[in-house]
């Protein structure tokens, strides 16, 4: 499958690569909207490959990513028109997505979507009980209860007075 | 709190080991993630597992907020305690929010944070001291990128920085501070409401803008004396020690002629000075020995009341090369201030504008008018200078003004 950007068809004269998802999908990037991504522009800059390979993104939060760098990419865009996109890119995203989108910016180096993300996922995770952060996250507790009450114990300040929500 | 454990215990009960997902998340994306949180919720993260023990000693920041930290004196100990166990070389902000601390604390606190290479200091504080026992909570202020603003109430202080790039020093009403500033990198410094402040600052080669805003109306005789003295002391540092300069706002509302003082006798020249700011009662000796030092001054805006005019032998360098703008605002149409316009359209060789503003927007239509004849009427040092005479008020009044060449 080959998916072509957000721009519409590519011309002719516009350089354009191919990035294929760890399962197997295939998306035609413009060079211009690529090169956003600083490790995508090394890869460019090493060698004339046409296509490259992400062995850890899938292809939704591939397809994403790339429709972001298209965006910033796009000359024709004012950078006011570009913030909304970006808060209209973060907004009502599962924490799920978010954490595989800050992933994929983090292997790929995107700085300003990684920042966008990040601050999303800060703003959600705000509040939130305990429990909620250990099953969005996925983490799994391994501290006995006398070893988390000692913590709890040492900072209790950090605790004292949240406002607590769960969803 | 008893509940949240609770429930946690109950979640553990449930929990079917999984993969941790979040591991897939290397640390430094956790941290960037927790750096957008007060440092109070990302050391509640600790409480997650053991891997989160001492994560958020790794956050770039430590921003004690206004939002979560309530104002009690037990808290100093709690910072102290995280800005111990805090591990970041490189911090990006420190943040202390209406904090009840000693000053010594607070200069102890500040002290890690520099050493750490700290970008931003945002200090927001309430600071007792013996003497002053009324407790005085500063307004809010702005952060910037790599810089420190720092509200305060203190004795002395001394900012001291190698990286720091941009400075903000705004101490209102306390008498007798002093600031000592030591940020070789500095770039932009701004000083706002010092009129009591003592600034002793050192080499700064990189500045490129210092805006100094001398901002008090109701000082007493001696305090006069005593703020010319350390304004004295901040300009004749600049003069010395500011050769990169490129903009220069000074603004003050008390008359003083402070800068003949100190100017005159300056065999110093701000090289790099391109734009220079006056909104102050200068002496015109003084004006003409800033236009002398500021060979390269291409705008120059003057907010001053100019109660005597007498033409200088020499023309200043930057008037014959380079000074193509000159804004006059707040123009009374005194006799001195058409002498001022005069001196300045025969001798500005390269001007290309001169924008006057009246003060008075009581002024009517015929007095401007007759201002204007008069104006026209002065020769032209430079054939590309277009005047424009207009009101405050009315800053836009394109090409209806007598005056409005092309």
């Amino acid at each position: 499958m080959v998916t072509t950007d957000e721009k519409g068809p590519l011309t002719a004269k516009k350089k354009s690569v191919i990035i294929r998802s760890c399962d197997g999908d295939e998306f035609l990037v413009s060079e211009s909207a690529a090169v956003l991504s600083t490790s995508l522009k090394k890869i460019l800059e090493e060698k004339e490959d046409r296509l490259i390979h992400l062995s850890d993104i899938d292809n939704k939060t591939l397809a994403m990513v790339i429709a972001y760098l298209s965006t910033h990419a796009d000359d024709g865009l004012s950078d006011d028109l570009k913030r909304s996109f970006d808060q209209e890119f973060v907004s009502g995203k599962e924490f799920d997505v978010l954490k595989y989108l800050v992933l994929a910016t983090d292997t790929l180096q995107v700085t300003c979507l990684c920042y966008t993300v990040a601050k999303k996922m800060a703003d959600i995770m705000k509040n939130k009980l305990v429990e909620w952060v250990r099953r969005e996250f996925d983490i799994q507790n391994d501290y006995t209860p006398e070893a988390e009450a000692e913590i709890r114990r040492l900072d209790a300040w950090a605790w004292d007075d949240r406002q607590l929500e769960d969803d | 709190m008893e509940k949240t454990i609770q429930s946690i215990d109950m979640h553990m009960n449930q929990i079917v080991p999984s993969i941790d997902r979040l591991s897939d998340l290397p640390d430094d994306a956790i941290c960037h993630i927790l750096s957008f949180l007060p440092t109070k919720i990302s050391v509640a993260t600790s409480i997650l597992a053991k891997r989160w023990r001492f994560l958020w000693a790794h956050v770039p920041n430590l921003d004690f907020g206004r939002c979560d930290f309530s104002i009690k004196a037990e808290y100093s100990d709690i910072i102290h305690r995280i800005m111990l166990l805090h591990k970041v070389k490189s911090m990006t902000t420190f943040r202390l929010f209406h904090i009840y601390s000693d000053k010594y604390q607070l200069e102890t606190w500040i002290t890690i944070a520099i050493e750490r290479n700290v970008q931003n200091i945002d200090l927001h504080i309430v600071v007792r001291l013996p003497r002053l026992l009324e407790e005085l909570i500063i307004d809010e202020s702005y952060i910037m990128d790599e810089s420190y603003i720092i509200d305060g109430k203190l004795d002395c202080f001394n900012i001291s920085s190698p990286t720091l790039k941009k400075l903000t020093v705004d101490f209102p009403f306390n008498l007798d501070l002093k600031v000592k500033i030591n940020a070789p990198a500095l770039r932009y410094l701004q000083v706002y409401d010092c009129s009591c402040v003592y600034i002793i600052v050192s080499p700064m080669p990189s500045l490129i803008e210092a805006d100094i805003c001398v901002n008090n109306c109701s000082l007493e005789e001696d305090e006069v004396v005593k703020f010319l003295r350390c304004l004295g002391l901040l300009f004749s540092y600049l003069e010395f020690l500011l050769s990169n300069l490129v903009t220069f706002v000074l603004s003050k509302q008390i008359p003083l002629h402070f800068l003949d003082i100190d100017v005159s006798g300056s065999i110093v020249q701000f090289d790099h000075l391109t734009r220079l700011e006056l909104k102050l009662d200068i002496d015109w000796r003084s004006l003409i020995k800033l236009l002398e030092i500021a060979v390269n001054l291409e705008v120059l805006i003057v907010d001053v009341d100019v109660s005597y005019w007498m033409e200088a032998k020499q023309v200043p360098i930057c008037l014959l090369l380079h000074l193509r703008n000159i804004r006059i605002d707040q123009m009374r149409y005194t006799d001195h201030e058409f002498n001022m316009v005069r001196y300045f359209l025969r001798n500005a060789k390269v001007l290309k504008r001169m924008e006057i503003y009246c003060q008075d927007i009581e002024i009517d239509f015929k007095a401007k008018f007759d201002a204007l004849q008069r104006i026209s009427l002065f020769e032209r040092g430079s054939e590309a200078c277009q005047t424009k005479d207009t009101d405050t008020t009315e800053k836009k009044i394109e090409n209806h003004l007598p005056l409005d060449e092309e």
